[in-house]
């Protein structure tokens, strides 16, 4: 018993100050020298552990952030980027059409490995909430406008590679691209900005090679539906190739802005 | 000084109404090639016209489906062959190919008033002596009869082709049904593909057209696969290359959606015989011989039945349901003869 605690209380000083959930799963492998009584506790060396395990749930909401996640702000505006966020931004290609978009995304929850013993990276697994904006123009089509709330689960492996699934609703315009009219008093007459607002619903999938500085570059593949489109929904499949930084990349130009 | 909030509105307003108001300048000369919407009854109907519109002669093609898409027939043939010499026009009717929209009407009717006011919008954007002669390719050749036989509708109309087209249903039906089952009889005694020919031949056997909506798209499904069967059928050649279209993903959805409205599903309570007399214009008739999803005698009950004094037939004997593709330099050859004589 008195084990036990002396191990728990020496895995606990190695924890960082930030509000940490253990769970029965995550054990603390210290090294530990049986041959060491209570009565002597003098450690010859304390090797560190092979795992090191963190939960984390983070504030996404920047009015009750009390870590600093949030500090990118313009003017008043406190903008819903979390320092421990990423920004993405690509272009979304297809046979059909060309556009980009940008993707803010903050994770509320995350899952860290670390390895203290080797040089390895730490493997993180997160949920995030975001936003996305996109556009792409689809020529005899439409030109495309979106706004997506996204959730995403995204793994970042302990070397490179990291491997996203998104989903993500919202709301489309398109504005017809060509010009369009309509017969009106025996006349045609051109119908200005035409177009439809539609639900947009979005699936997507990335894989992502952390490259420096926590930026990578990714490529991905998503499928956007438009409804109801004709009775029904339009998928469309697009293609994205990008870069992702994390969000102090902003965050630095903008603690600068903070008022003080 | 500033501009207020008003004032900008005022502008904004100003310039809205300014654009809105703009009437089209009718183009009457040289080669166009030029993509509009119009809007209908809660859909945007996408139109393109491309070729030789000096020749004041438009070719308006009324394409297959429900739920197709004009752009299909644009391929390179079409264009070497059909587009420098007359105005094409490809209109995706509604529920087809880029034609969009949140929602829209669905019946028969909606489609031949769409007809009518791209038709309109023709003559209106090229000029008022443009001649315009409708090609209705399957179920195309469904709405051009059932277009050209309503009102007056084919005062505006100089000729119609129709080619493969399924102006009976219920017809188109039955004759499906007897062209497979005899086909079936000729392929099994010489060997070929025998485990096909007996499914489709027991299918016919034990089901019959008028048994119902589901064993009409069955026979369809039969009789589309049929003539990817016959020999004599060709292939579209290597020089037949469709260009990209932005709308072929959307044959698919569209297919979907059509399927669950259901849209030409009422047309097996349209009568066409009180429609086909009152046809007047030039007819062209182009059939492939091999068409099992159409079958050539559909060819003969339209030509027995329309009123027109000026009839043209023409098979083509290397082809099933889509002579445009499996002779393309030929069918085009064929329309642009015809339509540079009427």
């Amino acid at each position: 018993m008195k084990k036990f605690f002396l191990k728990l209380g020496l895995s606990l000083m190695a924890i960082p100050s930030l509000s940490i959930q253990l769970t029965a799963r995550d054990s603390f492998e210290v090294a530990y020298d049986t041959t060491l009584g209570v009565d002597n506790p003098k450690p010859q060396k304390l090797r560190p552990p092979r795992k090191e395990f963190m939960r984390e749930t983070l504030p996404w909401n920047p009015h009750h952030d009390s870590m600093g996640l949030f500090p990118y702000r313009c003017g008043k505006y406190l903008m819903p980027i979390s320092s421990r966020g990423t920004v993405a931004s690509g272009f979304m290609l297809s046979n059909e059409s060309k556009g980009f978009h940008v993707r803010f995304d903050n994770p509320y929850k995350v899952k860290t490995v670390s390895f203290p013993r080797k040089n390895y990276m730490a493997k993180v697994r997160s949920r995030s909430i975001g936003m996305e904006l996109g556009y792409y123009s689809h020529p005899s089509l439409h030109r495309n406008i979106y706004v997506l709330g996204n959730t995403q689960w995204k793994y970042q492996a302990r070397k490179h590679w990291n491997y996203s699934l998104t989903l993500g609703a919202g709301y489309s315009r398109t504005f017809l691209n060509n010009p369009t009219y309509k017969l009106k008093d025996g006349e045609f007459h051109r119908v200005p900005l035409a177009g439809y607002n539609y639900l947009a619903l979005q699936m997507g999938t990335a894989v992502g090679y952390r490259i420096k500085g926590g930026a990578s570059v990714y490529m991905g593949y998503s499928i956007l539906s438009l409804a109801p489109y004709n009775w029904f929904l339009i998928p469309r499949k697009q293609f994205q190739l990008g870069l992702s930084l994390p969000a102090t990349v902003f965050a630095k130009r903008a603690t600068t802005n903070l008022p003080k | 000084m500033k501009m207020g909030y008003i004032s900008k509105f005022g502008l904004v307003c100003a310039l809205l109404m300014v654009v809105s108001g703009c009437k089209i300048d009718p183009i009457t000369q040289g080669m166009v090639n030029e993509d509009a919407f119009i809007k209908q009854k809660n859909q945007s109907l996408f139109l393109k016209v491309a070729g030789n519109i000096g020749s004041r002669k438009l070719v308006l093609i009324v394409h297959g489906g429900p739920g197709g898409n004009s752009l299909d027939y644009r391929d390179s043939m079409i264009k070497a062959v059909l587009e420098p010499n007359v105005a094409v026009g490809y209109w995706d009717q509604r529920f087809g190919g880029n034609s969009q929209g949140n929602a829209g009407a669905s019946e028969l009717a909606d489609y031949r008033e769409d007809l009518l006011t791209v038709v309109k919008f023709l003559r209106a954007k090229y000029g008022e002596d443009l001649k315009i002669y409708l090609m209705g390719h399957s179920w195309g050749g469904f709405l051009t009869p059932y277009f050209l036989g309503h009102a007056d509708n084919q005062q505006w109309i100089s000729g119609w082709i129709q080619v493969d087209g399924a102006h009976n249903y219920p017809l188109n039906d039955s004759l499906t049904e007897d062209m497979l089952a005899k086909r079936a009889v000729v392929e099994m005694a010489a060997n070929r593909n025998v485990s096909h020919w007996k499914e489709v031949l027991d299918y016919c056997n034990s089901h019959n057209v008028s048994d119902g909506y589901e064993v009409s798209v069955k026979m369809n499904g039969y009789a589309h696969e049929a003539e990817t069967l016959m020999d004599s059928v060709f292939a579209p050649s290597g020089s037949y290359y469709k260009e990209p279209s932005s709308s072929y993903r959307n044959n698919k959805v569209n297919g979907v959606i059509t399927a669950l409205l259901r849209v030409d599903s009422p047309t097996y309570d349209t009568d066409p015989d009180v429609y086909l007399g009152r046809i007047q214009v030039p007819a062209l008739l182009l059939w492939g011989r091999f068409d099992f999803v159409c079958p050539p005698p559909l060819c003969d009950d339209l030509n027995g039945k329309i009123g027109s004094q000026d009839k043209t037939i023409q098979f083509f004997e290397h082809s099933g349901h889509s002579p445009m593709m499996n002779e393309p330099n030929l069918f085009w050859e064929s329309v642009l003869d015809w339509v540079i004589k009427h």
